[in-house]
């Protein structure tokens, strides 16, 4: 039953750094680093519960959730795609922006509440049959609907990236853009959409934590988790099935410091488990001999010289 | 050959600007079936802006293309290909981590199927004699074999007008050969070929007829039976130009470069230089060609102690300067001109006299006690202006705005004046139009007979044949041959930077 509770969880943890770090692989394939993945993180999650709120519908959450992340990823495509202009300046300015904004916004609309708001948030659809395999069944089989499209979508994206026409563009525009743009495609269109794109699903993952979750929205509600999927991306090598991987083995770190913390068993400082990860992927990055890093990472492409 | 042929490609009156220069300025051209143009000019004269516009890279600005006698938009290279248009750029446009098939691929329309495409790759590759395994990672692939996939990237799509932007410069005179082969088979089938170049033995080679830009104007275009090579570097240059050929060396001095057994290992962990030992003396020129990658970089570098020799000793006038720090090699009088003037040569945003002291920082010439001496700077600047010849509106101009010529003007005297026992020059003339070329090399010759050693590493082996005193081949990180001038072959020098070794009588 523990075990149980600790693997649902820890899908549940793992959920959102899944669809985030995949969009960050498909982004940085083609060159960009989206940077501004916190921000657009949390302008889901309050687009998820305004949405939600507003309407009482979850599924205009989920849409204006995507919506709100595709408006700060759009703002983000045109300085760093169209104007060229460097891409963690911006990502950082952009950050900060959101961090206002979501707040701003959210006390436009409601005020300062004395109690935060709520609302329902996703249910829990479990799979006939599959839910009943003991241990197991309760934590894959009976979760809600964004975390079934995370463990779906990993490898989708895998077998989208590595044997699709599709794939293969995304792959070569960072790799080297000219011979993109030599062989007919638009470098920019590419970049663009797919900024565009991992947007939306970073806009999803938000709203994870707003209505896949907790059933409110509050400032601090992502708290870093946008940069974890950043760096999940790394750790899984600009590879789907790495960044599987890699954001399960984070969740399972987060569930299991929830557990220990609320059974007061103290077998280890609690931080240090949160800690663990973290400490992973740095040693994964160091260990690592051949890293997949898009030549042209946060190089912007720029066809003539003016 | 069929005596009137039809007009392929015809380019009507077409001009292009970037900020600052005239890259064409209402240029014709024309472009038959079943012919070979050779399209002709200086660097920067302006052949690469106008076949990238055909190829719809570039949008011109002014003029029109027609493609068999019909106006076209070509908006990007999707519509040039459509219209049979292929290019070979001269930097190759491949992602170096994909496969030749994916290479190939991209871009493609239809269903995606790797396997038929190989089968095509290699379909197309026996009928050209352009075989290459599909599944290679072009990464690992040499330079000639990454051509034949840029070459098949065209063929796949069916091109007719295959434009080749400088296509034999970074290939052995028998690969060359063999893509001249190529380039016959292809013109036999009815196709067109616009061939850039600015060698004129190649034109004479290949071309049917020739075209000459100069400064982004057509000077002119004549039927190869009509031209002459003397005629054509009239056109080219503008000028009657008579070039600099070396006289062997007369007062070979004592040793000053000792290259003793030398092995580097690359940051990847590849041996890049194996067991490489060489000797220059005073008054010579050592001569290094190989195909660009088989460790002249890498030689170079540790020579200037840009990198580590994991073995072996270096000696300048018999004192040890392996593994020393830059400074110290450039207090023994070891001058470096790199490959790369923009990237390692210069600053290009500090001003001309900067850059002429830059590394002269710490020298008690360019300094009052803790601080430069700009008096000193500027007054060294106008001397090496002067000197040098070099074009610029001030000393205190910034780099950046000096045509590429005075650029390397630049390193050139700053590194001579560094020198005063041995200059390194890698690819001294990558880049520059004749006359800067012409101007380079008589200064390396000039500085060879006052004394000092030269070590000139080229791929270019016109250059090489020219100047040095001795010629050694590089091939995979080891001198393969070491010839004197007067019995080094051109046949034997290229098959060794292929890696055949003939018999070996050294
Ligand atoms: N992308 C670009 N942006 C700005 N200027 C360019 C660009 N490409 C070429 N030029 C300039 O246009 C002129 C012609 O260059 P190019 O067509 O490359 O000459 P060539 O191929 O004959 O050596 C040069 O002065 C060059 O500096
Ligand atoms: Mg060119």
């Amino acid at each position: 039953m523990m075990i149980t509770g600790v693997l649902m969880r820890a899908l549940q943890m793992s959920t959102p750094l899944l669809l985030g770090s995949l969009a960050e692989i498909f982004v940085e394939y083609t060159g960009v680093m989206n940077m501004a993945i916190e921000g657009i993180f949390l302008m889901g999650a309050w687009g998820g519960f305004v949405g939600a709120y507003l309407t009482k519908s979850l599924f205009w959450g989920l849409v204006l959730a995507m919506v709100a992340g595709v408006v700060i990823g759009a703002v983000y495509a045109f300085i760093t795609v169209k104007l060229k202009q460097h891409q963690i300046v911006t990502g950082v300015a952009l950050n900060i922006l959101s961090g206002g904004i979501s707040v701003y916004l959210y006390r436009v609309l409601f005020g300062v509440p004395i109690i935060p708001l709520t609302v329902e948030s996703l249910r829990r659809i479990p799979i006939p049959v599959l839910c009943k395999i003991p241990v197991i069944g309760q934590a894959l089989f009976n979760q809600n609907i964004l975390t079934y499209l995370a463990l779906i979508l990993m490898p989708v994206g895998y077998w989208v990236l590595f044997r699709t026409r599709l794939g293969l563009i995304v792959r070569s525009t960072g790799a080297n853009p000219e011979a993109v743009d030599a062989a007919g495609i638009n470098v920019e269109r590419t970049q663009t959409l797919a900024v565009l794109a991992s947007s939306a699903i970073n806009g999803l993952a938000g709203a994870f934590y707003s209505i896949g979750f907790l059933g409110m929205f509050s400032d601090d509600i992502i708290g870093g988790r946008g940069w974890i999927a950043f760096a999940i991306c790394f750790l899984g090598n600009w590879n789907p099935m790495g960044a599987l991987v890699g954001g399960l083995v984070f969740g399972l770190a987060e569930s299991l410091a929830v557990l220990l913390q609320t059974s007061g068993i103290r077998l280890v400082p609690n931080e240090l488990l949160i800690a663990m990860p973290y400490v992973l992927t740095i040693i994964a990055t160091i260990a690592r001999k051949q890293f997949n890093v898009p030549a042209f990472l946060g190089v912007p492409y720029v066809k003539e010289r003016s | 050959m069929s005596n009137v042929k039809e007009t392929a490609v015809e380019l009507r009156g077409i001009s292009k600007y970037f900020s600052g220069t005239v890259a064409n300025d209402k240029i014709d051209l024309e472009v038959k079936r079943g012919e070979v143009l050779a399209l002709l000019g200086e660097n920067g004269a302006g052949k690469t802006t106008l076949m990238r516009i055909l190829y719809g890279m570039y949008r011109a600005d002014e003029g029109e293309i027609l493609i068999d006698g019909k106006p076209v938009t070509i908006n990007s290279p999707y519509d040039a290909m459509n219209l049979g248009i292929g290019m070979i750029h001269q930097h190759f446009t491949l992602v170096p981590v994909h496969t030749v098939v994916e290479n190939v691929m991209l871009g493609l329309d239809g269903p995606y199927d790797p396997g038929a495409v190989a089968e095509e790759i290699r379909t197309l590759g026996r009928r050209y004699g352009l075989e290459v395994d599909p599944y290679a990672t072009v990464r690992l692939l040499p330079v000639g074999m990454q051509q034949r996939v840029e070459i098949l990237k065209a063929l796949i799509r069916k091109a007719c007008i295959l434009i080749m932007d400088e296509p034999t410069a970074v290939l052995t005179p028998q690969e060359t050969d063999r893509l001249f082969d190529f380039v016959r088979e292809f013109r036999s089938g009815g196709n067109s070929v616009v061939f850039i170049t600015h060698k004129l033995n190649e034109v004479m080679n290949i071309a049917d007829r020739i075209t000459v830009l100069r400064a982004g104007r057509t000077v002119g275009s004549i039927p190869k039976v009509e031209a002459s090579e003397s005629a054509l570097a009239r056109m080219m240059v503008g000028r009657d130009l008579e070039l600099t050929t070396g006289q062997p060396a007369k007062n070979v001095g004592e040793v000053v470069l000792d290259v003793d057994n030398i092995g580097v290992i690359s940051s990847r962990g590849h041996r890049v230089i194996d067991g490489l030992s060489f000797q220059i003396r005073q008054g010579e020129i050592l001569g290094i060609a190989g195909v660009s990658g088989n460790g002249q970089e890498e030689l170079a570098e540790v020579l200037c102690g840009l990198r580590n020799a994991e073995e072996g000793d270096i000696r300048v006038s018999g004192k040890s300067i392996v593994n020393c720090a830059p400074l110290a090699i450039i207090a023994e009088g070891v001058g470096y001109i790199p490959s790369d003037r923009q990237s390692e040569g210069l600053v290009l945003d500090m001003t001309v006299a900067e850059n002429l002291m830059l590394k002269g920082s710490s020298d008690p010439e360019f300094t009052k006690g803790r601080f430069l001496d700009m008096a000193a700077i500027e007054e060294n600047a106008s001397r090496q202006v002067h000197e040098f010849d070099i074009k610029t509106p001030s000393v205190s101009t910034r780099t950046k705005a000096l045509s590429g010529g005075n650029q390397q003007k630049v390193v050139v005297a700053r590194e001579i004046a560094i020198a005063s026992k041995l200059l390194v020059a890698v690819q001294p003339t990558r880049g520059l139009d004749l006359g800067a070329t012409d101007y380079v090399h008589r200064v390396l010759l000039r500085e060879r007979d006052k004394g000092k050693a030269v070590l000139l590493i080229s791929t270019e082996l016109s250059e090489i044949m020219n100047l040095s005193d001795r010629i050694g081949v590089i091939y995979r990180g080891s001198l393969l041959r070491v010839f004197t001038r007067e019995n080094a072959d051109i046949g034997e020098i290229g098959l060794l930077m292929t890696g055949i070794r003939g018999e070996s009588n050294e």
